[in-house]
């Protein structure tokens, strides 16, 4: 879910590139001292997730774990996020340095998203904090799709059918990253609780 | 003090299991999610080869060629099951090949003029000896040669087409070699980085708390 150089438009560019730059200012206010090392080691994760390549679905997709990211950083996921793009891309050429706006938006927002709406939820040791935990993996995926496709819809490709194309690819990867958040949540729950804290 | 320590102890158990779980994902050669194209001129075709970071190939992609030089659009195809798509050189000159893969996947790949040169690739030498082409191809020669000279143009000619066959898999192979490959030293150093972005956000942090407790 990288968009390559060279397909976005201008304008969609920059309202990437300002949206991101938005969110950074804001996470990098909410990031105090203990969340730094944390956002660090989840930016890391983040950074390495997009070499897990999932060998299923008639296309090439690859974990993202944006969603473990928001969860665990809230409005700091945007600047973690940031810095593990610009890495990913300098590094491996995954999408761009003038699409960094862009795709930070497309990787960060539904982490933030997921943040608020499963956060309250996940840290609960019952039914309803692992599904939340599960939720939290797969709409994080499946909302940086309709993203992406709403970013392509604005230089003219048709959206229903990119975000089917997208969707439909991403389908394994979603249930996927809902199993591997589920079992961090877990995990997280049992060594380390309030680092699920919601503020 | 006793919690903190234990934390981190726990802290430092959380790390050792992410990186028992990543380490031998990392050690194979996974490259993902972008879209690479390679082109090899044999003769006066050019082969193109499209796939998928991860090794996956791109099926019905979108392959259009440029001249590199005037940015004119020459001509555009599809790629087939085996990710591949083969053209005549439509000119001699530099191409410029890209190829879209949709979901926002683009890539492109430049065949400079002295590959396709030392390819043998004239667009003249494909179709039968067209007037004008006055490069080192033997055809003016003909005309006003001795026979000694008719045979040496035909056994240079012979042998040009024995070697293109011959070289073409070496060439695929040095074409695909120059792209771009993720290594170990890639993925090491973006989270080299990334723990130094990290220690100097602390540092600073730290640097601030120090002259707040002793203001001089």
């Amino acid at each position: 879910m990288h968009i390559s150089e060279g397909i976005l438009s201008g304008p969609v560019l920059l309202s990437g590139a300002a949206l991101a730059a938005v969110g950074t200012g804001i996470g990098l206010k909410s990031l105090d001292y203990d969340r730094i090392a944390r956002a660090g080691i989840l930016a890391a994760s983040f950074f390495v997730a997009s070499l897990i390549h999932v060998p299923i679905g008639p296309s090439s997709v690859h974990l993202l774990l944006n969603g473990i990211v928001g969860l665990l950083l809230g409005w700091g996921a945007v600047p973690a996020l940031l810095v593990a793009l610009l890495l990913q891309g300098v590094l491996f050429q995954f999408g761009g340095i003038t699409t960094l706006g862009v795709n930070t938006v497309i990787m960060a927002a539904p982490a933030v998203i997921a943040y608020y709406l499963f956060g309250p939820w996940a840290r609960r040791p019952d039914a309803i904090g692992m599904a939340a935990a599960f939720l939290v993996g797969f709409c994080s995926v499946l909302l940086s799709g309709v993203i992406a496709a709403a970013a392509l819809m604005l230089t003219g490709e048709g959206f229903l059918e990119v975000a089917g194309l997208i969707l439909a690819a991403h389908i394994p990867v979603m249930v996927i990253e809902g199993i591997v958040t589920l079992f961090c949540v877990m995990f997280l729950r049992k060594v380390q609780p309030s680092l699920l804290d919601h503020r | 003090m006793m919690f903190t320590f234990c934390s981190k102890r726990k802290q430092a158990g959380m790390l050792l299991l992410l990186s028992v779980v990543f380490f031998p994902i990392l050690a194979t050669p996974a490259h993902a999610h972008r879209v690479n194209v390679f082109a090899w001129v044999e003769g006066d075709t050019v082969h193109t080869e499209s796939s998928f970071a991860g090794g996956r190939e791109v099926k019905s992609g979108k392959i259009t060629v440029y001249d590199d030089k005037t940015g004119e659009k020459l001509l555009e195809g599809q790629t087939d099951d085996k990710g591949e798509f083969s053209f005549r050189l439509p000119r001699h000159a530099p191409l410029r090949i890209e190829m879209v893969a949709g979901m926002g996947h683009k890539n492109e790949w430049i065949v400079p003029l002295t590959e396709i040169t030392a390819a043998g690739g004239s667009v003249a030498a494909s179709s039968d000896e067209a007037p004008g082409e006055t490069d080192s191809t033997p055809a003016p020669q003909i005309a006003d040669a001795s026979m000694a000279e008719v045979d040496a143009a035909r056994i240079e000619k012979a042998v040009e087409k024995v070697m293109d066959r011959k070289l073409a898999p070496v060439v695929r192979m040095l074409a695909e070699s120059r792209q771009h490959r993720t290594t170990l030293q890639d993925v090491i150093g973006g989270i080299g980085y990334i723990v130094g972005m990290a220690g100097l956000g602390i540092y600073i942090h730290y640097r601030r708390k120090i002259k707040e407790l002793n203001p001089r």
